[in-house]
């Protein structure tokens, strides 16, 4: 019998003592205090690590490159583009119409994806911070310093999206914040403090440039932060408005903003730091024509700023929009696939003068229109047609068209990388995110806005493609009209045309006549609304004016 | 059409219910053959050599008793294997019954691998009181499998086996290339013609091949016995490529030592498989209907076939099945029980188990089907041990008796894995075989994986029973997981039953019709951490991508999920009440049973607020959900005369399951869900997010409810195609299809009553053995048809025959294509004969017989086939969307010789 006692005590031994039996010993995922072990730990896996959110191998993530993320509202809520129904094609529950229509609803999936991906990585900010904090000790006072502002600076970069995409939004800064501390800022609050966020940050970026191959490639410097400053002040009349669907909005030339030492206009600020991005360190300048700026091996191109890298032997970055473009059988004749989608709207075709003596000499880098060659020689599908983009043929309903397949002028922008893998959605050319070109653009809109004349940074814009090519261009006045035409050809396909719609008044649905302006009506539109997941998993939160 | 089928069921209702009255009549002969009967008590005894031909153990459950859902394999193609006892518990996955095979612990996968033969009986628990002995490990349910073990007293030998065939039933009537030509022509629209007419269906279809081989040799003498077999089974299905081989071999010893006092028992158990799969079961199927029928089945100048790059949604399908997805396993399992006799009616026992699993996988994609062609090959390991110690008391005082036992158990499991993938392939003539044909090796393709979990419990049992009529039983357990968060490890689940032969009293005593009457009355709470990785209370960083640093490539060690540091059990208090009656000496026998489970602390992936959450999703203990169901079992033996032999069991399951919550509190703050989630939706060319969303659940409705848009009819366009003339549900003047629109719930895709009837007639030598199962009151939504169906597939994707004639150019997603799921299948039906063996001969048995699987299914529904996931809360949960196979059906001849 004691025998057996002590087989029973000891199992009762072994139970009540079980806490190393049953505390768990992970391997192949570790806690923080493992990994941070050194100064250079810390630094890569707090600060560089974030730069892996900007692209994305996944829909819904990143901030260009995949499908139905922030990408797609920019673009197809614009009426830059548009992804037509094909027959059995892309209808996909109406998704695309709905943005293209601007019906869209809280439960966009778009919308829900730019939220959780922005907020994620504001998350993964706030846990960096949380990490320099707590192995600060590693670091000496300017590492720290240093770490904590680019880390500051990237999560204003995220912030920056959520003002434009849903303005309303919960500014959360710490990883400890509970759901009862989240409550929506108005939108001129959350504005400010991505201002002072910029501001406190600007000091301890390096002046050094993130588009080129090196310690900062991809990275926050203080270029990409004027940069990103200069949209916030150009943006300003619209993101520092807490109502947007009354009348009346602030006047640019009354919004005080510190600029350093320094207190300017909005315009004011807008040139500010259009000037200090021309004379940093980073040596900035216009490549000779824009097709440098999406060359198969674009890091060289002196006129980007800050880009997504590239590189299908490294990155897991995915770059779809040519794949989601291009007609089937063009993308297999070039080794890439396509799934014939997206093209630009009639409005697009106008306004680069397409079929007219006065079309713009950057029609014909930036779409595929018309008859298409490869090397060299008429693309014939395989129902015997030879391939012809019909550009005027395009309709938000293409089923029973003759040109369900070919209708539309297609994305071509970037350079044709042979050696892209995955139907090309694995390239070398690095995704363009900031460019000088918008910065003069920038500086000419600010100037005119401010009563100045802003000729010269146009002109450089918009001649320097003529003087590229020997083309004639058509001389235009810096006016505000132009300048906004001048920045939809300029900058198609680079997911700015929504922003710069609703900052010109012009945000409206297709079903509108062009010229006027944003209906009252429709001014709740300019705003995303807040998803449906957010509001119901949050009691705190509330709908945006117009969608309740 | 429909009503033709349902006539169908009700006369095959109509006879049942007839045999049952005419045998109620013909009562009075005694009988002592109870054996066919065992199916309506929890006990099945398998008798393989009268069930059709068998895949796999798990098909001998299938239709068998109250309350068991099985997801026979015999259709892979349509449905997934799956076992439910008394439905699905939790959202999380902790939804497989618990398996006991010879007291070791193991899973589904392992008994599917044992072959039916080796199996003397399965056990199914199905309430607290009855899991409590395996307790969190049991919250879903308990099958307890006994192998055969040494057969009493003389040595034998026996071999069973049989061969088959298996073909296809009906096609999806497509357009064939002349009539695809002529309604593209018709309607202006271009097409690449390749010229040919072909019937893709057909060209990836086959017809089967099934054997099963088994050898079984044992004996024993007074202190030893010993039983050892042999088994090869091979299972070609009708789809190429598509396969399983096992071989297994097991080897069990019992010796008894000191006068019988001490006990071993040692079983040895191996498996071998190899398995081939379909890549992507739907694509496969999509493209073969819906492929361009004019192309070329043959293989282009360069080896691989020329796809149509405008239908991007399918592919070439012999190009498909150029795929290879290869899967070889190997099981091993060693278990030792010593059992000692201690004197005084104590008893104690030993028991250690462990169990090792290996898997390789060898995935192979030709350039010509994936961009630059791709290699993967992974492999995965599981180590298993359980060990326990149990006292037993047992003891007898006059009209009472005590019994009572202890059990301490721990148990561990470390999985480990590793996989690599490499891309840009030189050449396709290496498959899987050569790693480095591959020029390119993405990050994300390599990577490797460890996971630990432990488990302890105590318990305590203590049974007392008055008179041989009242048995009261209290059973008390600890169960600890590692996987619970700290401080929240361990869980206490008592549980109670009471159990009253009636048929011991004086005042039944008497009543000579009624042999036997019992009442059952149990609860209990159970505990629930089933399909649950570990470490999800912690914060673990991993690698999640990579980027540069000082121009150099680094890898990002980041967070993916939200930890949930206050992770614990899943409860769930069930309410059993049964009773068992049989009459006239059992020749009648009647079940029912009537449980309620409510759930909460409900482990699932909730949606949480982003921000302040990083992530949308965490496990987390929040929701609540009910069960509710009753389980009648009828066995009749019908006739039993010399010659002639009819026996029926028909039993049926009423289960009814409401998702009552996904509120609750977390850190003393009240969290809400979303009140609509999918979980099941349609894809395919156009069918892309969106509205598409098919299969919801949502609070206050069963699982998986189908949640759509009310489609009053078809009506003509202004572009004169025919549309869905959709409802505005919510009167607001405008269509919203999207959730909390214009959709309302319209059905579930659970069944609500299950059938399942086994009839058995004997004469003389022969025997017929009838299997039916069925399934009513769920729906299914034909998302085949609707993709089919749309003249709007047009040119690239072909559509069914009858498409231009009904003329729908739409895609929208209502309730038009959402169907009644019905049915009743003809499982197997069997017919055998036996040969008299003489007490002379050596030969003890030879029977032969033939069965057909799978014979025909009874059904309103338009599609392939009804029996779809019905079950399984996954995103192919009630929904029929081109991933449906044609039938098989299984010809087999069976042997069977004992020496």
């Amino acid at each position: 019998m004691k025998k057996y006692n002590t087989y029973l005590i000891s199992i009762i031994t072994i139970a009540l003592s079980s806490c190393s039996f049953l505390t768990e010993d992970p391997r192949s995922g570790q806690t923080a205090q493992n990994i941070i072990t050194s100064a250079s730990i810390l630094q890569k896996q707090a600060v560089l690590s974030l730069y892996e959110h900007l692209g994305s191998n996944e829909d819904g993530r990143g901030l260009q490159g995949t499908y139905r993320g922030v990408y797609d509202l920019q673009t197809f809520a614009s009426n830059e583009a548009i992804i037509p129904i094909r027959g059995g094609d892309w209808l996909d529950g109406g998704l695309w119409l709905d943005l293209y229509y601007h019906t869209w609803r809280s439960d966009n999936e778009v919308c829900e994806n730019a939220w959780l991906y922005l907020y994620e990585l504001i998350g993964q900010c706030n846990h960096s911070l949380f990490l320099i904090d707590s192995y600060q000790s590693l670091l000496t006072r300017e590492q720290y310093q240093a770490c904590c502002a680019e880390v500051s600076a990237v999560r204003a970069l995220a912030y920056t999206y959520l003002l434009d995409l849903f303005a309303r939004v919960p500014i959360i800064t710490d990883v400890n914040q509970t759901i009862h501390d989240i409550r929506q800022s108005e939108r001129s609050q959350v504005f400010a403090f991505v201002w002072e966020e910029l501001q406190e940050a600007l000091p301890y970026l390096a002046d050094e440039r993130s588009n080129s191959r090196g310690e900062y490639y991809g990275r926050m410097t203080y270029p990409v932060a004027c940069f990103l400053l200069m949209k916030l002040a150009l943006n300003a009349e619209i993101w520092t408005d807490d109502d947007w669907t009354d009348d009346s909005y602030p006047d640019g030339k009354l919004i005080k903003l510190r600029c350093g030492e320094l207190t300017l206009n909005a315009w004011e600020a807008v040139k500010h730091y259009g000037n200090e991005l021309l004379t940093s360190a980073a040596d900035y300048e216009l490549c000779e024509s824009q097709i440098n700026c999406f060359a198969v091996y674009n890091e060289d191109a002196k006129e980007n700023i800050f880009t997504i890298p590239m590189d299908p032997a490294v990155y897991r970055n995915r770059f779809k929009n040519l794949f989601r473009s291009l007609h089937y059988e063009h993308a297999s004749a070039i080794g890439y696939g396509g799934e014939n989608g997206s093209c630009a709207t009639l409005q697009t075709l106008d306004v680069f003068g397409y079929g007219m003596r006065t079309q713009d000499c950057r029609f014909a880098t930036t779409f595929f229109a018309g008859k298409v060659s490869v090397d060299n020689s008429p693309l014939i599908l395989s129902d015997g047609d030879t391939l012809v983009y019909h550009a005027r043929e395009v309709r938000p309903d293409l089923t029973n068209s003759p040109y369900i397949a070919t209708a539309g002028a297609r994305m071509k922008k970037y350079a044709f990388d042979p050696a892209g893998i995955f139907d090309g959605q694995l390239r070398n050319s690095d995704i363009v995110l900031f460019r000088l070109a918008d910065v003069y653009l920038m500086i000419a809109e600010a100037k005119v806005r401010n009563g100045e004349d802003g000729q010269q940074e146009f002109e450089r814009v918009r001649l320097r493609e003529a003087l590229a090519l020997a083309m004639p261009i058509e001389q235009r006045q810096a006016t505000l009209d132009n300048i906004y035409y001048e920045r939809w050809i300029e900058l198609m396909w680079e997911g700015w045309h929504r922003q710069d719609m609703i900052r010109f008044f012009r945000y409206l649905s297709p079903l509108i006549d062009e010229t006027t302006t944003t209906p009252p009506e429709e001014r709740y539109l300019t705003v995303f609304p807040i998803p449906q997941t957010a509001l119901q998993t949050n009691n705190n939160l509330t709908q945006n004016k117009g969608y309740e | 059409m429909h009503t033709f089928r349902y006539h169908y069921l009700l006369l095959l209702l109509v006879f049942l219910l007839n045999i049952e009255y005419i045998t109620a009549q013909t009562s009075g002969v005694s009988l002592s053959d109870i054996e066919s009967l065992e199916s309506l008590t929890d006990t099945l005894r398998v008798r393989t050599s009268q069930r059709g031909h068998l895949t796999n153990s798990l098909d001998v459950l299938n239709g068998q008793t109250a309350g068991l859902t099985v997801g026979s394999n015999s259709n892979p193609e349509a449905m997934l294997s799956s076992v439910r006892v008394r439905g699905n518990h939790s959202l999380t996955g902790g939804n497989e019954p618990l398996v006991i095979i010879d007291g070791m612990s193991s899973d589904l996968r392992t008994l599917s691998t044992i072959f039916p033969g080796d199996i003397e009986s399965f056990t199914i628990m199905k309430d607290a009181a009855q899991t409590a002995q395996y307790g969190a490990r049991g919250a879903a349910g308990v099958i307890e499998v006994r192998t055969l073990r040494g057969m009493e007293g003389k040595f034998s030998i026996s071999y069973a086996g049989d061969v088959g065939f298996v073909n296809a039933d009906k096609l999806l009537p497509m357009m064939n290339a002349d009539a695809y030509r002529q309604i593209t022509s018709d309607r202006g629209l271009n097409i690449a013609d390749g010229g040919n007419n072909t019937d893709w269906q057909r060209l990836v279809l086959r017809t089967g091949f099934v054997q099963n081989h088994h050898i079984a040799l044992g004996g024993s003498t007074e202190n030893t016995g010993y039983r050892a077999s042999l088994s090869f089974s091979q299972n070609n299905s009708i789809v190429k490529e598509m396969g399983t081989r096992n071989f297994t071999s097991k080897v069990d010893i019992t010796q008894h030592a000191f006068d019988h006092r001490l006990t071993f028992d040692l079983g040895l158990f191996g498996a071998i498989g190899h398995n081939s799969y379909v890549n992507d079961v739907q694509k496969l199927w999509y493209s073969a209907a819906a492929f361009n029928p004019t192309f070329s089945s043959l293989r282009n100048s360069s080896g691989g076939y020329n796809g149509y790059a405008n239908a991007s949604q399918v592919n070439h399908p012999l190009s498909l099945l150029d795929i290879r997805k290869h899967n070889d396993a190997m099981h091993f399992n060693t278990h030792m029980r010593i059992s000692a006799d201690i004197g005084y009616g104590l008893k104690m026992q030993l028991y250690g188990s462990y169990s090792y699993d290996s898997d390789e996988d060898s995935h192979f994609y030709p350039t010509y089907v994936e961009s630059t062609g791709k290699i993967y090959r992974g492999a995965g390991k599981n180590n298993v041990w359980l060990t326990n110690l149990q006292l037993l008391y047992d003891n007898t005082w006059g009209a009472h008796r005590l019994s009572a036992s202890l059990l301490g158990e721990l148990q561990g499991r470390r999985s480990t894995g590793f996989y690599t993938t490499v891309n840009r392939l030189a050449s396709n003539a290496y498959g899987y075989n050569n790693l480095s044909i591959g020029a390119l090796r993405l990050w994300e393709g390599t990577g490797s994986s460890f996971e630990e979990q432990r488990m302890a419990s105590i318990m305590g049992r203590i049974s007392y029973t008055l008179l041989d009529r009242y048995t009261l039983t209290l059973t008390a357990r600890g169960d600890a997981s590692s996987v619970a968060a700290s401080g929240h490890k361990w869980g206490f689940f008592p549980s109670a039953a009471f159990s009253w032969n009636m048929k011991k009293e004086q005042w039944l005593n008497q009543v000579d019709w009624l042999t036997r009457l019992k009442l059952n009355i149990s609860g209990g709470l159970s505990g629930n951490m089933g399909g649950i990785s570990a470490y999800q209370s912690l914060e673990l960083m991993v690698p999640t991508g990579i980027f540069q640093a000082e121009g150099l490539p680094e890898v990002v060690i980041g967070l993916t999920r939200n930890a949930n540091p206050d992770l614990t059990w899943e409860k769930t208090r069930t309410a059993n009440i049964g009773t068992e009656m049989a009459f006239l000496n059992n020749r009648i026998v009647f079940t029912a049973d009537y449980y309620y489970s409510y759930i909460y602390d409900m482990l699932y992936n909730y949606t949480m607020p982003v921000p302040p959450f990083m992530f949308d999703k965490m496990l987390a203990n929040l929701g609540k959900m009910e069960n509710q169901g009753v389980e009648l079992g009828l066995g009749l033996v019908a006739v039993q005369t010399t010659d002639w032999g009819v026996n029926i069991g028909l039993h049926t399951t009423w289960q009814a399951n409401k998702l009552i919550s996904l509120n609750g509190y977390y850190k003393g703050e009240y969290l809400t869900a979303p009140t609509y989630t999918p979980i099941a939706t349609l894809n395919g060319a156009g069918l892309h997010g969106g509205n598409t969303d098919v299969v919801y659940q949502i609070p206050g409705y069963p699982l998986g409810v189908f949640y759509l848009p009310h489609s009053t009819g078809l009506a003509v366009n202004e572009k004169g195609d025919k549309v869905y003339t959709i409802e505005d549900l919510n009167n607001d003047g405008a269509i919203n299809l999207s959730d909390g629109g214009d959709r309302r719930v319209c059905g579930q895709a659970t069944p609500k009553v299950l059938l399942g009837s086994n009839i058995s007639v004997r004469y003389k030598q022969f025997d017929l053995t009838i299997q039916l199962n069925g399934a009513f009151g769920h729906k299914i939504y034909n998302g085949t048809e609707l993709s089919y169906m749309n003249m709007g597939s047009l040119p690239y994707y072909n559509i069914l025959q009858s498409a231009p004639q009904t003329g729908i150019n739409d895609l929208t997603v209502t309730d038009y294509w959402l169907e009644k799921g019905d049915y009743v299948n003809i499982d197997y039906i069997t017919l055998g004969w036996s040969l008299p063996c003489q007490p002379q001969w050596k030969l003890t048995t030879f029977r032969l017989s033939f069965s057909v699987n799978n014979l025909a299914t009874i059904t309103g529904y338009s599609g392939l086939t009804p029996i779809i996931n019905s079950t399984v809360i996954n995103s192919t949960l009630g929904v029929d969307d081109k991933r449906s196979y044609p039938v098989s059906r299984t010809y087999s001849l069976a042997l069977q010789l004992q020496f």
